[in-house]
């Protein structure tokens, strides 16, 4: 048997242990407090001495015991120490800091809401009032001092990894009292787990300065919506009978007035949003594969450096919406689903991931796939693939399409005239280079709708003229009725042509790559000056195969 | 089975078609001089070519190429059916191929090169360039989404910068990396900083150019055709062309700096405008000599926003440069993959990467057997225009005499200008271009001529350093006492009266 003295020497001796927001500590001695309720005077008074004799800075962490005690054991711990229960609580506060007497409040919010299993208040009204009319006092006095530079507070304050860590700190045990409640939720032991590693995360690596806003932000969220509406701190307490405080909170605008007990479903949203928002902003990282009723598997992401965290946040913040992404096609999301298993392992160590990677293994398939088979079977003609997609038929469609027009152009012109004199082409300028930027390159293919396209540079309006059979060539007149052939320089008077209903320089083109719709050559002139420059070429076996394609 | 040049040698044979099947993960090599073509067609399964997949039951034919046939595990092309090893079937690709001789070249007879041809399984470098690849899609994907989070400033995919020796595969890797990322969905823009190579345009140039579509492997070079006058059986691509003139960074250091700055100027201006290419990001090929010179490389990384560099088989040059990025590892990603097994070094004279340059040449004006393009002859008056030339990295007294054929062409550049004159001639907008005051048959005969965007009424240096080449020309005959010279044109018409600038590439027809 232990004696009286025994416990509660012991008793003190642990509170000595209480130098920081330790649960298991605080559970613990709870535990005791309860087991030896005989012993109550002699505990509370060794709490007490603990909460008078502690430094500052280990004053809240008894006094966390003492509120965990009344709450979690009640009778006969609240009775005896309510006389004395405002004494120690304004003496606690004048000595702590700014960032406890946040902690006190908060906690003194949730002593007023607190309801025991009997139904009465933890402590009196009296006490209550007097405490409640004391913090007013400090409120008031302190609005003075902290209005000015409140809003600068807020925003100019660096977010340091501590205050992130401090909120995180607070959602843990609601995710811990939840999953005690119903052990059987194995997502919350996960969600949890994931919690509790980026707070390691936040506690060991420096992170950069835009991601801890977006952490704070979505923290932020979260409290207004404490202030909103529900208080779910003492909700839980009330549901749970546990006894740590569980909203820590900074904003002081969060104890202006007396919220009223929400659902449950309502404490658990932000703890859910936040998770939720972890996942978006890549700090946990949720693989769902695509079929139906696959679990989530949560893994957390390390940054490797600041520079693709920035990535890999954004990367994951479309992780969870991207399939219902509607204007994203199935080979993307194919190949995004694909991708994104390998990411991680890209970012920690991309040499070894070149050296480590088997991009044929059969798990890996699928990746090496994307490149082939994913896309859909290689067009016949040319070996390109579409993919099968409604986007990629489309593609696919006009593809064939522009086959099919290409072998009419060139099979008719290769089939009569042996030597190609239909068909005029040569190569265009290039562009400079505010044209190139400005050029966009889906103009340079079959699938564009335009026709011409390929051509439509500043040159671009030679791809018919060639075409055009000599007899009907004409150029319409700009300018002076009289003009020269730019080839054999003979003179080319204009005649008035009734179809065109212009005056025309008849059986003449303008010169391809000009500008100047003056400058104008005979087709035959033309024709003759190519034909005569290809002739040294006919020999060439590779030449002749031309009509071929 | 697969030594090179020995054991298949005899069965190449003119005339006569082959039939092989490679099997997966392995690479049937084929190096093909200029003296003869080869038609390759695929006959079953996926083979490709430095990432552009081959048609089945086309032939194509190819000449003056070192190129490898790679065949991916059959299961890519079939993803939901579980592949059973069935004994009868035998996987692969089965390609048929046959060797003519080129009748048209007879000056390339003398090549020593002869057709090589071989399976191999040593496919290693494939693998990890595959590995590459995915690495640089995730990046893009990244890029991609970060719009989604961050609407204010669109992210580039990545800007790739390939590092190596000469004859390492260096172009070829470029090529793979953007045949497969225009597979994947995306353009990026390739960037070619070798004037030895030209990339849809002639050797001594710089250019970029988006990948909207397939390479044309027939082409000369591999790549392709740029815009035509008329439609072409492949989807033209659409370059923009810097001048350098010459073929080795050493001999204008500035004169490329300058240009490469340029370039990348309005590379990453298309990227930031252009949503198409945004996430493709950029893929630079480089001279060999450009991991010798890592102020002029930070410059280049710097200029392109490069943060993935490449560095082909060479643990040196990745501990170098692990060294010289220090301060920008954090933005920067510095890998090392191998040489392909493949690679030969057999053209140690330079002899074919000659032959491909004049073949190049003759495709921009002529086009090649599948597209037949008409250039137009035509004859200019030498004053009517303005020439330039570009200038070599000279000692710095040079620069004050008169710019005159014998003087430039006897300098000599090893000297290399020591610190002081650098400094001197900075202050110099000429120690880039000078002009040929009285241009003569030996300053232009037989010269590629690059037409620049700038017109002549007007003209300033500065803006002349700020031109890109519009096209080139080629100059047959000068007749100096009459002073005008033949001049062939990429297309019918007067040669515009733009400032000319003649490069060191010759050519003869």
């Amino acid at each position: 048997m232990v004696t009286t003295s025994t416990i509660v020497e012991d008793y003190s001796q642990s509170l000595s242990d209480l130098t920081f927001n330790s649960r298991p500590i605080i559970e613990n001695l709870t535990n005791i407090a309860q087991e030896n309720k005989d012993e109550a005077e002699g505990i509370l008074e060794a709490v007490k001495g603990r909460i008078k004799k502690a430094i500052p800075q280990h004053k809240l962490f008894a006094l966390y015991l003492l509120d965990s005690i009344c709450k979690y054991v009640g009778n006969p711990y609240n009775i005896l120490i309510e006389d004395e229960i405002f004494k120690l609580y304004t003496e606690v506060f004048t000595l702590v800091d700014d960032f406890s007497r946040n902690k006190m409040m908060n906690l003194f919010e949730t002593w007023k809401q607190t309801k025991l299993k009997n139904g009465s208040n933890l402590f009196s009204s009296l006490e209550m009032d007097k405490i409640a009319k004391f913090l007013a006092n400090y409120k008031k006095a302190s609005a003075l001092r902290t209005q000015d530079s409140k809003v600068k507070d807020i925003d100019s304050q660096p977010l340091s990894n501590q205050a992130l860590i401090k909120q995180i700190d607070v959602l843990i045990p609601i995710l811990r009292r939840k999953r005690k409640e119903s052990p059987d939720e194995v997502r919350l032991s996960e969600k949890l787990n994931a919690l509790d590693a980026l707070r390691a995360i936040l506690s060991s690596q420096k992170l950069q300065g835009n991601e801890l806003q977006a952490i704070q932000a979505q923290l932020r969220t979260i409290k207004q919506q404490y202030n909103a509406s529900p208080s779910p701190t003492p909700a839980v307490i009330n549901v749970t009978g546990s006894s740590t405080p569980v909203l820590s909170n900074n904003n002081d605008n969060n104890n202006n007035n007396i919220q009223r007990l929400s659902p449950i479903s309502d404490v658990m949203d932000p703890a859910n949003e936040l998770f939720n928002n972890l996942i978006n902003v890549g700090l946990i990282f949720a693989d769902k594969p695509l079929k139906t009723g696959s679990e989530l598997v949560y893994k957390l992401v390390f940054p490797r450096n600041k520079y693709t965290v920035t990535n890999d946040m954004s990367y994951q913040l479309i992780a969870q919406q991207y399939p219902q992404l509607s204007n994203t096609t199935l080979y993307e999301q194919k190949k995004f689903t694909e991708l994104a298993k390998i990411q991680s392992s890209i970012n920690d160590n991309p040499q070894n991931f070149l050296k480590t990677y088997n991009p044929y293994s059969g798990k890996n398939i699928k990746l090496l796939g994307l490149l082939y088979g994913a896309k859909g079977a290689p067009c016949a003609l040319c070996g390109k693939r579409f993919s099968s997609d409604p986007e990629g038929k489309r593609l696919q469609t006009l593809h064939l399409d522009w086959h099919f027009r290409l072998n009419k152009k060139l099979g008719s012109s290769g089939n009569t005239s042996g030597a190609n004199n239909s068909v005029i082409q040569s190569r265009n300028w290039y562009l400079n280079d505010y044209e190139w930027v400005d050029f966009r390159d889906s103009e340079l293919l079959e699938t564009s709708t335009d026709t011409n396209k390929g051509t439509t540079n500043k040159s671009g309006g030679e791809a018919e003229l060639p075409a055009v059979p000599e007899k009907i060539s004409y150029v319409v007149v700009v300018g002076d009725l009289s003009n020269n052939c730019s080839i054999c320089r003979e003179h080319v008077n204009a005649t008035f042509n009734d179809s065109v209903g212009d005056w025309c320089w008849m059986n003449c083109i303008q010169v391809p790559g000009s500008d100047n719709p003056r400058k104008i050559v005979h087709v035959s002139c033309f024709n003759e000056a190519n034909s005569k420059k290809r002739s040294g070429d006919q020999d060439s076996p590779i030449k002749s195969k031309r009509g071929k394609y | 089975m697969s030594l090179p040049g020995f054991s298949k040698e005899h069965e190449a044979k003119y005339g006569v078609t082959n039939t092989i099947t490679i099997p997966p993960m392995s690479e049937w090599r084929f190096e093909v001089p200029h003296k003869n073509i080869v038609k390759v067609k695929v006959t079953k399964g996926i083979g490709e070519i430095f990432g552009t997949e081959l048609a089945i039951g086309y032939e194509y034919q190819f000449l003056g190429v070192k190129y490898g046939l790679f065949v991916p595990p059959q299961q890519v092309e079939n993803l939901e059916e579980v592949v059973t090893a069935d004994g009868d079937e035998i996987e692969g690709c089965t390609v048929e191929f046959t060797l003519i001789e080129n009748t048209d070249h007879s000056s390339y007879s003398s090549e020593s090169i002869q057709f090589i041809e071989y399976i191999s399984d040593d496919t290693e470098s494939m693998k990890q360039y595959l590995s590459l690849h995915f690495m640089l899609e995730s990046l893009r994907e990244q890029a991609k989404f970060q719009l989604m989070l961050n609407r204010v400033q669109p992210q580039l995919g990545p800007r790739v910068l390939i590092l190596g020796n000469d004859n390492l595969g260096k172009t070829t890797l470029a090529k793979i990396l953007s045949g497969y990322a225009w597979k994947g969905g995306n353009v990026p823009i390739l960037v070619n900083l070798d004037p030895q190579e030209g990339v849809f345009s002639m050797p001594t140039s710089l250019t970029a150019v988006g990948v909207s579509d397939r390479f044309d492997l027939e082409s000369c070079g591999g790549y392709g055709t740029t815009t035509t006058s008329n439609v072409t059986l492949h989807n033209p691509k659409q370059p923009l062309v810097k001048n350098f003139g010459f073929f080795l960074v050493d001999e204008n250091p500035d004169l490329y700096k300058l240009q490469t700055e340029k370039l990348s100027l309005a590379v990453l201006s298309r990227l930031k405008e252009d949503e198409e290419c945004r996430y493709g990001g950029i893929i630079v090929d480089t001279p060999s000599s450009l991991k010798k010179n890592l102020d002029l490389l930070d410059t280049i990384v710097s200029d392109f926003e490069i943060n993935v560099i490449v560095v082909l088989d060479n643990e040196r040059v990745l501990v170098d440069l692990k060294r010289k990025f220090q301060h920008k590892l954090r933005a920067l990603t510095i890998v090392k993959v191998p040489k392909s097994g493949g690679i030969l070094d057999a053209d140690s004279d330079g002899r074919s990467k000659r032959l491909q340059q004049q073949q190049m040449v003759r495709e921009y004006f002529n086009g090649n057997f599948k597209l037949s393009l008409s250039p137009f002859k035509t004859e200019i008056v030498i004053n009517d225009y303005v020439f330039f030339k570009v200038l070599e990295k000279v000692e710095d007294f040079n620069q004050f005499l008169p710019s005159t054929d014998s003087f430039a062409g006897d300098d000599d550049d090893e000297a290399g200008g020591d610190k002081a004159d650098d400094k001197l001639k900075d202050s110099h907008e000429d120690k880039y271009y000078s002009l040929i005051e009285l241009p003569t048959e030996s300053d232009l005969e037989n010269c590629v001529v690059a037409v620049t965007h700038l017109p002549l009424a007007g003209y300033t240096i500065k803006a002349l350093l700020k031109a890109s080449v519009l096209g080139y020309i080629h100059i047959s005959k000068v007749d100096d006492d009459k002073g005008r010279a033949k001049v062939l044109l990429p297309f019918p018409g007067n040669l515009q009266k733009n400032v000319l600038i003649v490069t060191k590439l010759s050519y003869t027809e």
